[in-house]
């Protein structure tokens, strides 16, 4: 075998480096809590990074006392947040069947006012439809008990997520001095350049998702308080929170409402989608482009596509953070395309 | 010599402090081969946006200004990407950047791409801005077809560079 040069050497050496931490990845499963509990943590302090520098600038308080601060915030919302929606969820649980009854009413009405029920094509396709409907929905609560059985058995993980956070926060900057350590010297400052590029479009990104997340929550909620709609928060809240994903965040944060506005009847559903759509269009139309329209040059129709990817790959989650992870990708293209010439 | 790439994206601010914007496009005459000033984005789609080179107090990583005023002209995005044409209507690339003289903002040539993947192997051609005309839809270059200046990838990490 001829002697292999000391590049090739390095690139075998780097491949089997990565292919050992794949393997090391995919066989334990504690190694992969940790790292989903460790990125759960950065992109926690990542996201909470420019509101806490906003705070220390503009009250010159200690940064560790804001980063604490701000960390047992949101930990003390969470935590009240669990505590006051799941008794609420269980003693309202029995209006979920009124609701569903209250949904058969309404097609069997709508049925009868159309008066196609004697078509028997009409039947076979209304009870494949409620079929379809019901297999859903228990479908859908199946996976959200899972969803809070494995919650509950992370919830040692989870416990360390706001320190980790914390320390991220306040030491972020250290923690990323140390990795540079990885880096040979030479390729240090370029590698330096690239990631405070990344820094600023993301940092951008991110700010601009949580104000516009916020206007959405407040609107929302001051929308469904006036519509005398019940869990206005919880809804106001839930909406804030999907507005991170775009397009589509909004439709699924309106199905909740909708479903709630149903107990009280259609004429409430109405209003709720009207209400909906008055939120969804001030917000895209005239919030969202002053606030993102200069940093994510990305256009309209590239987002969607790429959303669509995410769903595919990752679901919900996978929706939201494709967005950023594009903008990465952007951003390193260009920066190449610079250095390199 | 400043690339678009090194001017935008700086924060602008004015004597008081005050942040105005952050460069976004820079204004140019092609005519006279002169940059007249940054345009900035705002908060607020304001018209005032423009920062004349002669309001610029001090220029480095932040750019202080006296004032923001309008601007009626050519911004550097609305022409990029447009096809560079030769005399016999061959297309030779895509306007992709402008290289700007650091001493006194003038324009001393233009960079072509041939593709988002193809100029890491082929390189990037510049012309020089007085061998071509800039039209509505194109830009004409009429320089010597023979002599190319090219603009080859090198290696990502020449110490070199490592100064922005």
């Amino acid at each position: 075998m001829r002697r292999l040069d000391r590049k090739q050497k390095k690139i075998i050496l780097t491949l089997l480096i990565l292919f050992l931490i794949g393997f090391i990845y995919y066989k334990f499963k504690f190694i992969r809590e940790i790292a989903v509990a460790l990125l759960l943590s950065f992109i926690i302090a990542y996201t909470l990074k420019p509101i806490c520098k906003l705070i220390t600038r503009k009250t010159n308080l200690n940064k560790r006392f804001v980063a604490a601060f701000i960390l047992s915030m949101i930990a003390i919302i969470f935590v009240a947040l669990i505590a006051i929606i799941i008794p609420k969820m269980l003693s309202e649980s029995l209006n979920i069947s009124d609701i569903i009854d209250t949904l058969e009413n309404f097609i069997v009405l709508a049925q009868n006012k159309v008066k196609l029920s004697d078509s028997e094509l009409f039947t076979t396709l209304s009870s494949q439809f409620s079929e379809r409907i019901n297999r859903m929905i228990s479908g859908y609560s199946l996976r959200v008990i899972d969803g809070l059985i494995a919650f509950g058995e992370n919830i040692i993980a989870l416990a360390v997520v706001p320190v980790v956070s914390y320390y991220f926060l306040t030491d972020g900057d250290l923690i990323s001095n140390k990795f540079m350590g990885f880096i040979p010297i030479n390729k240090r400052a370029v590698i330096r350049e690239f990631g405070k590029d990344i820094d600023k479009i993301l940092g951008k990104y991110v700010l601009g998702q949580l104000i516009l997340c916020l206007v959405v929550g407040v609107m929302t909620f001051v929308f469904m308080f006036f519509l005398d709609i019940k869990f206005p928060l919880i809804i106001a809240l839930l909406n804030a929170v999907l507005n991170v994903v775009p397009y589509f965040g909004a439709v699924i944060g309106a199905v909740p409402a909708i479903m709630i506005a149903l107990l009280d009847g259609p004429m409430k559903a109405i209003w709720v989608v009207i209400a909906f759509i008055i939120i969804q269009q001030i917000e895209s139309d005239l919030i969202a482009p002053q606030v993102m329209s200069s940093t994510i040059s990305i256009h309209p129709l590239m987002i969607i596509v790429l959303l669509l990817i995410g769903e595919k790959i990752g679901g919900l989650v996978g929706m939201v953070l494709i967005v950023p992870i594009a903008v990465v990708l952007k951003v390193l293209y260009e920066d190449i395309n610079y250095y390199l010439f | 010599m400043y690339r678009i790439k090194d001017l935008k994206y700086r924060d602008v601010y004015d004597e008081k402090g005050k942040k105005l914007g952050i460069i976004n496009d820079i204004a140019i005459d092609y005519y006279h081969k002169k940059v007249l000033g940054l345009i900035t984005h705002s908060k607020f789609k304001n018209k005032k946006n423009f920062v004349k080179l002669e309001n610029i107090i001090a220029f480095g990583d932040n750019i202080i200004t006296k004032e923001l005023t309008t601007f009626e002209g050519i911004a550097f995005n609305e022409i990029k990407n447009l096809d560079i044409l030769d005399k016999s209507g061959t297309i030779i690339g895509m306007l992709e950047e402008i290289l700007i003289d650091d001493e006194d903002f003038s324009i001393k040539g233009i960079t072509t791409s041939v593709g988002f993947f193809d100029k890491f192997v082929h390189g990037k051609r510049i012309l020089l801005i007085e061998e071509t005309i800039l039209g509505e839809e194109n830009i004409l270059y009429f320089g010597n077809l023979d002599v190319k200046f090219r603009n080859m990838p090198h290696n990502l990490f020449k110490k070199e560079d490592l100064k922005r």
